[in-house]
């Protein structure tokens, strides 16, 4: 007899007895069941004997016998094993960590702020296996560009990991300050400026968590641009847990010291090794003097030994020859005092609030940074807001706003090349005080002839700093306006517009008499773009019947982006000193950009779950892109992801916690850059011209397609003290829309074309335990590590059998069939068939005629290790990371090597002549070794010449003392004693502490800026990294 | 929907349709930086104009000439080929002949350095990709010069001095149409003559055809109708040189050159030159170079030697294409040779005069006195002075080096490639792997790539 149903109502609230709005009341055994609402209540109409089932994300379940009653009020306990963690995935959508089938990994904001860099992706070092950081060591932004599971473009801008905060896609691509090589020394031109990427205006004390989807069956449903994976950025929100007002004060003040010099020499001053006087000695004459002719204008440290010698040296003070000889020493400050202790300090309010029906959160944070290179630094302001509220039984409303303000009147100009100040450090020669170059301007020539006394190649790194300056007002704004409506307890449907708009000014100068602007230059630089994306999602949440779950949904995006750059630019100044358009000799060049794109797309998933057992998702997504051609300008992708919680399946030993296994496979499609698919002439700078562009467009290119498959198995034992997440994965990139070269005797360089088709596979391994777990002394311990193998399947067909990445001086990065993307190709070394360097008669190698693979830009693989303590109040952790193989070619070596600046420049001084090891070829075919003695400055000119790629480059393996951490926290009872304070937490911290590594310049984390590229395995002209130590305290009440 | 998407990919900044003037500038000013950079890079060295100094080794002042030295030619010559080949194809939509025919002359002037420069290259089948040629065949050097002449014969007929010249204003000549006759006649000139040892060609008599016939065939006949580009240095035209200084920044001037100058006290040694100082700097020495392909130590020399003027690299400035006194030394020549009934001296002599006072020099009363300016009859005079009158002007100097043998260069202790000059480019490496097979039949036609195989003219 099926007894008679009855109404029941209550409220299911959490462990703090706060309501719980959403959460999940089923009749047990029927497909009756609802919702709660705002308040937490639900209504259900249930048999006196029947059961209900409740849950909610993130707790455990929970059956209550009805037993008659009509008014049941249930309270969920959160879930305390990890696999139920819940996890922000694609979409904002919450899922329990045990339901996902591909790997993701949850970096906390805490996490984020422990040891802070300028750059909150800094702080992802070392945290997240598979993930890896690019930057290029510009200064105090240093754009970082983000990827996972290794590169699967060819194009090196194609690999950016997609940045969504709080649902909002961010433009994390850089936009260059118009100079597109690192390399620019003798081109006459500017160098490039880090000016930061949107990503570096994220303020990490209002980051709540960051999801890491490796995947791109994690990110099918943020389409082709996820194609790389995505970092999914959730900031904080008002907590309902605290009735009335919450507020937070956060100090944090840091130091920086630059962390590593290279090992300069200081026993040998300027010359060029080639300059004696007449009793055969080598001399040195600031000018032509009685000891004989000028030696002061070299740039190279060959001169003679610093024994306190007398000669005739620049005078400072008369800004000529000195009237007396002077002693010969070495100025060992010369370049290290140019430095300063650089600082950052940030102040942050936070305030929140919130009842049963609404919450909001308001944060202002300011930060003001003061780099290691006098007049640099910035200033952040950030102000945040995100606030929800339902309105009416079935709508909520939710709005999150992120404002940004980032200002500078002046960043370093980084890359080889006058302006910047690395090549003044590489240039600098030990006899040289700083004092020479102390006085920018030549007295009376205020503005119009710097002073540089030694050469018009070597810009004063004063007036680099003080007159070079460039400026930067950034105003970003990142928000977005959700509704969603509850038609009934299965079906909601969630309206999300999301907004990214920067507005960027920018401006350079570059002062009369410098290397490459006789007469002075003014660039001003405007950029706005702005990205919309308008979503629905509409989701039909089949209560659990019986043993089989059902969530399923559609949706649809629109996304527009819009990016305008215009600049203007006058190269000679009437007026010297004066940064006005208006002061140019002629009339300003104007160049503008604008592009414009538009994606929309469907798209449909569906989560099924058995028993909470086994976990499918499947997806769907067809987009529509504006940048491909008409026919081919909709594709669709499909992914499938699984679940198996195997401890729940099989019969397996207690011990075990958690045995689960993943498998995904999924296709995402990408587009391309706009205007690809006809012909335009490129813009000239003579009015009223154009020229023939060097691409060649193409009329029918199809979308890139990358299929990727994924297996993961995550173990837990010991309730959790004990764990593994251990990953491999493959991506294929096909019909990569690249730009492949071609025989300019087609008359164009360049054709679009759908080539290539890069493989990356790999391990992804996260080790976690709590060897310690006692209630005054915690101890947990991390450890990552993932390797990646890149393979390039093929290129055009046909067309090439290579293709060029990128290039940085004279190093390549090329891609050949059965290489890698990360390939350095250049010139080496010819050698005998023993291995050994070949000489020429002459006594210096042999220069190849062809260039050769040197090395991989990649590490074999990146490691973490992370340990946090607790004991009582006190908290502590530790992080090293680092990579192990990878080479990288360093420009400064080169040059500091040629110019006889650093120390192992020294071997051969005190004989005079080195004599090189290798052999030299006989007219027989055998080989004899060699024995010509040349003098030192010949030797390491050309043994580590410029395009010597081989003797240039180094192992880039390093290890660093990433983070390190002591928090103490005032115990509550002292504070209750105050009556205002909630907590109080005082920590000390070290970023970047210690490095070893065998890279001889200064940090193996570097890149070449190629001026919106930055491209892997090349150095060209680094500046130091830095050291940080730091005081943080947090109050609040 | 789909409409609307293809609409928003129309670029909203850059221009789809030319106009038959749009590309002229762009064109006139790149190629003429870009010549005025290789007589520097290169032919300053071959022909022992100057040389790097201190130069341990190696060098093309040695003889040196790495595989790659064409690669900037070839890329930078086709680039621009292909906005000439789209201006001629615009010139012809719109009629006009004056732009025609100037796309005509501009065509032959950069092809005839291109063929000079490596011998047998793309032509017929060049720059159009766009109709799906990928892999363009070789045209014989005989193929090209023929078509060229052809060409220049074409453009002359279709100037319209009458027809102004309504697109924009140009560069070079600013729009005066019988100066761009004048150029166009006097470049056959110099092709001409390039081509005179074969006798297919039947140049002499062409030559004389043209010369004797100055009413039809209407040639520079003093500095001002030069096809000389004046850089300003006001933005875009500015100098090649983005930092002048590399211009001087270690180089000496060769002796050769030097010595030859200071031989005739000629004027156009002060606009070129520096004055070479002794061993601490102190005075001045008069002009001093250093022998190109030196043996030895770079102490033997105790002196700072002679370098450029670094005016000569810093706007306001000029880029030589074809200068009216290499019109004028044509003329000598040919009537040296007998080609013509014309005077030789009086040609030598207005070359010699148009040369100095091109380079803003006053030429000495007294200069033709001397016994080593004046003219002897020779054509190794004239083309020693030739040799000067070219200064600057792309790879002319080496190309009439090759033709000739002259002027007669001195020999360094160093020369390298077995003492022999090298007489072309490399193909560029990225011709052998993105044309490979038309490649292979190029160099077997030619006799191989090599830069000791000679071009076809030169045979």
């Amino acid at each position: 007899v099926l007894a008679q149903a009855q109404s029941v109502t209550g409220l299911v609230t959490d462990e703090k007895g706060q309501a719980l709005p959403g959460a999940t009341v089923v009749v047990k055994g029927s497909t009756t069941g609802a919702t709660t609402d705002a308040e937490g209540r639900y209504r259900v109409q249930a048999a006196p004997d029947a059961t209900l089932l409740v849950t909610f994300i993130g707790y455990t379940p929970r059956e209550v016998p009805v037993s008659g009653q009509e008014a049941l009020n249930v309270q969920l306990a959160p879930d305390a094993k990890q696999l139920n963690e819940v996890v922000v995935t694609a979409l904002g959508i919450k899922r329990e960590q045990k339901a996902l089938g591909y790997a993701t990994q949850t970096v906390s904001g805490e996490s984020l702020t422990n040891a802070r860099p300028n750059n909150f992706a800094q702080a992802l070092s070392g945290k997240v296996a598979g993930l890896n950081l690019i930057s290029p060591g510009s200064g105090p932004v240093n754009s970082t560009r983000i990827s996972l599971r290794g590169d699967n473009s060819l194009n090196p801008n194609g690999n950016n990991a997609l940045i969504v905060l709080d649902g909002v896609p961010m433009n994390s691509g850089l936009n260059g300050s118009g100079v597109s090589s690192a390399y620019g020394a003798g081109s006459g031109n500017d160098v490039p400026i880090d000016f930061g990427n949107g990503i570096a205006d994220i303020n990490p004390d209002d980051i709540a968590s960051i999801t890491v989807l490796k995947g791109a069956s994690a990110t099918a449903l943020y389409g082709s641009r996820a194609a790389n994976g995505a970092l999914i950025i959730t900031t904080k929100s008002g907590s309902r847990q605290n009735k009335g007002l919450g507020v937070t004060v956060n100090s944090n003040f840091s130091v920086n010291t630059v962390l590593r010099w290279p090992d300069y020499q200081y026993e040998y001053g300027q010359g060029t090794g080639r300059s004696f006087n007449a009793a055969g000695e080598p001399y040195y004459s600031y000018g032509a003097s009685a000891d004989g002719a000028n030696t002061g204008g070299t740039s190279s440290a060959f001169g003679p030994k610093f024994n306190g010698q007398l000669y005739y040296q620049y005078d400072p003070a008369t800004q000529t020859q000195s009237t007396e000889r002077l002693p010969w020493v070495p100025y060992k400050d010369n370049i290290k005092g140019f430095y300063r202790t650089g600082s950052t300090l940030t102040n942050s309010v936070a305030l929140e609030g919130g009842n049963e029906t609404s919450s909001i959160r308001g944060s202002v944070t300011h930060s003001k940074n003061e780099w290691i290179m006098p007049n640099t630094g910035y200033d952040r302001l950030t102000a945040a807001v995100s606030a929800q509220h339902t309105i009416a039984n079935k709508l909520k409303l939710a709005t999150k706003v992120n404002f940004t303000n980032r200002w500078s009147d002046n960043l370093p100009a980084t890359g080889y090349n006058n302006q910047s100040l690395a090549y003044f450090m590489i240039f600098q020669n030990p006899n040289v005080p700083l004092d020479a170059y102390r006085t920018i301007w030549k007295t009376g020539q205020e503005q119009i002839d710097q002073v540089h006394p030694f050469s018009t190649f070597i810009d004063n790194p004063y007036l680099i700093a003080h007159e070079m300056t460039n400026a930067v007002d950034t105003r970003t704004t990142v928000g977005n306006l959700s509704a969603t409506y509850q038609f009934t307890p299965t079906l909601d449907l969630l309206v999300r517009s999301g907004l990214a708009a920067t507005q960027e000014e920018r401006e350079q100068r570059r002062p009369y008499s410098t290397a490459n602007f006789q007469r002075g230059y003014y660039k001003q630089q405007t950029i706005s773009q702005y990205e919309s994306n308008t979503d629905f999602l509409l989701t039909y949440h089949q209560p659990k019947a019986g043993r089989f779950d059902l969530r399923t949904s559609v949706g649809g995006n629109v996304m527009y982006r819009h990016f305008r750059g215009m600049d203007a630019e006058v190269e000679n100044l009437v007026i010297p000193g004066v940064y006005k358009l208006t002061n140019g000799a002629s009339n300003p060049l104007v160049n503008s950009v604008i592009t414009n794109r538009q994606i929309n797309s469907l798209y449909a998933l569906a989560s099924v779950s058995f028993d909470d057992k086994i976990f499918v998702d499947l997806t769907g997504r067809n987009d529509w892109s504006s940048t491909l051609p008409r026919q081919n300008n909709s594709f669709f992708y499909p992914s499938i992801s699984s679940s198996f919680i195997l401890n729940e399946l099989l019969p397996l030993p207690a011990s075990i916690s958690l045995a689960k296994l993943r498998l995904s496979a999924a296709q995402v499609g990408n587009d391309t850059d706009p205007y690809r698919t006809r012909k335009y002439y490129g813009r000239s700078d003579f009015p009223g011209s154009g020229s023939v562009p060097t691409t060649l467009h193409n009329t029918n290119f199809k979308p890139e397609i990358t299929t990727s498959y994924e297996a993961g198995a995550e173990y837990l034992m010991l309730q959790g003290r004990l764990g593994a997440d251990v990953t491999v994965y493959q991506n294929v990139t096909r019909n990569q829309i690249l730009e492949v070269p071609l025989d300019p005797t087609t008359g164009y360089s360049r054709a679009v074309l759908n080539a290539g088709k890069v493989r990356n596979r790999g391990v992804e391994v996260v080790l976690h335990g709590r060897p310690v777990d006692a209630e005054n002394f915690k101890w947990k311990s991390t450890v990552t590590w993932a390797r990646n193998r890149n393979r390039v399947m093929s290129l055009a067909e046909g067309l090439v059998d290579q293709q060029v990445i990128g290039t940085g001086g004279t190093a390549t990065l090329l891609a050949t069939v059965g290489g890698t993307t990360g390939d350095i190709w250049g010139y080496g070394f010819d050698r005998a068939p023993d291995g050994q360097i070949l000489y020429t008669k002459d006594g210096l190698p042999v220069q190849p005629a062809n260039i050769k693979y040197i090395g991989r830009a990649f590490a074999d693989w990146k490691g973490g290790f992370l340990n946090e303590f607790q004991v009582r109040n006190f908290r502590f952790s530790i992080l090293f990371d680092g990579q192990y193989g990878g080479i990288i070619y360093s420009q400064t070596h080169h040059k500091m090597t040629e110019q006889g600046k650093l120390e192992h420049t020294l071997r051969g001084r005190e004989e005079g002549y080195i004599i090189g090891d290798g052999v030299v070829p006989n007219a027989d075919g055998s080989y004899s070794p060699n024995t010509k003695q040349v003098i030192p400055a010949a030797y390491y000119a050309e043994y580590y010449r410029r395009a010597n790629i081989e003797a240039n480059s180094f192992d880039a393996s390093f290890l660093k003392l990433r983070e390190t951490r002591i928090d103490y926290t005032i115990p509550a009872s002292l504070l209750a004693r105050t009556k205002a304070l909630r907590g109080a937490t005082i920590g000390l911290y070290g970023r970047d502490l210690a490095m070893w590594t065998k890279f001889p310049m200064f940090d193996p984390e570097t890149a070449a800026l190629n001026g919106s590229t930055i491209l892997p395995g090349v150095e060209m002209g680094q500046l130091p990294s830095t050291r940080t130590m730091g005081v943080n305290v947090t109050l609040q009440f | 929907c789909t409409d609307k998407l293809e609409e928003l990919n129309v670029d909203p900044n850059r221009i789809e349709r030319i106009s038959p003037g749009t590309l002229l500038n762009p064109i006139v000013y790149e190629l003429g930086s870009f010549n005025t950079s290789r007589a520097d890079g290169f032919t300053f060295d071959i022909m022992q104009v100057a040389l790097p100094f201190p130069s341990v080794s190696g060098g093309v002042h040695r003889y040196v000439v790495s595989e790659s030295a064409g690669n900037s030619t070839w890329t930078t010559y086709y680039r621009w080929l292909a906005n000439i080949r789209e201006m001629r194809l615009a010139a012809q939509a719109a009629q006009d002949p004056n732009y025609e025919a100037i796309a005509l002359t501009l065509n032959a002037w950069t092809y005839a350095n291109l063929t000079d420069a490596f011998g047998d290259v793309p032509m017929t089948e060049a720059a159009r990709a766009e109709e799906g040629i990928l892999y363009p065949t070789f045209d014989s050097q005989q193929q090209i010069y023929t078509q060229l002449l052809q060409d220049l014969e074409t453009a002359n007929g279709l100037f319209n001095r009458s027809r102004t010249m309504v697109y924009g204003s140009d560069l070079l000549y600013a729009n005066d149409v019988a100066s761009w006759q004048r150029f166009c006649n006097s470049l056959r000139l110099r092709l001409l003559l390039r081509v005179s040892k074969r006798p297919e060609m039947n140049a002499p008599a062409e030559l004389a055809r043209i010369i004797n016939d100055p009413t039809r065939y209407p040639v520079f006949t003093q500095n001002s109708e030069s096809a000389i580009l004046k850089i300003t240095g006001v933005a875009p035209n500015v100098s090649p040189w983005g930092r002048a200084i590399d211009f001087t920044n270690a180089r000496a001037a060769g002796e050769f050159f030097i010595d030859n100058l200071n031989a005739w006290s000629d004027p156009r040694l002060a606009k070129w030159n520096t004055l070479a100082r002794n061993k601490t700097n102190t005075t001045t020495i008069g002009y001093r170079g250093i022998p190109s392909a030196y043996g030895g130590s770079d102490a033997q020399f105790q002196y700072v030697p002679s370098n450029f003027n670094i005016a000569l690299a810093t706007a306001p400035m000029v880029a030589v294409l074809l200068p009216y006194a290499e019109v004028e030394f044509i003329k000598a020549e040919c009537a040296q040779r007998g080609w013509t009934t014309a005077d030789a001296r009086t040609h030598y002599e207005r070359g010699v005069r148009a040369s100095i006072e091109q380079w803003g020099a006053v030429v000495p009363a007294t200069y033709f006195q001397q016994p080593a300016a004046s003219y002897d009859g020779t054509l190794q005079r004239i083309l020693l002075q030739k040799y000067y009158a070219l200064f600057f002007v792309d790879y002319q100097a080496w190309f009439e080096y090759r033709r000739t043998g002259l002027p007669v260069l001195p020999r360094g202790q160093d020369l390298q490639n077995g003492g022999r000059m090298p007489v072309r480019f490399k193909y560029p490496l990225v011709v052998q792997t993105t044309n490979a097979t038309n490649y292979r039949s190029a160099v077997q036609q030619m006799g191989g790539d090599d830069v000791n195989t000679k071009v076809w003219w030169e045979k």
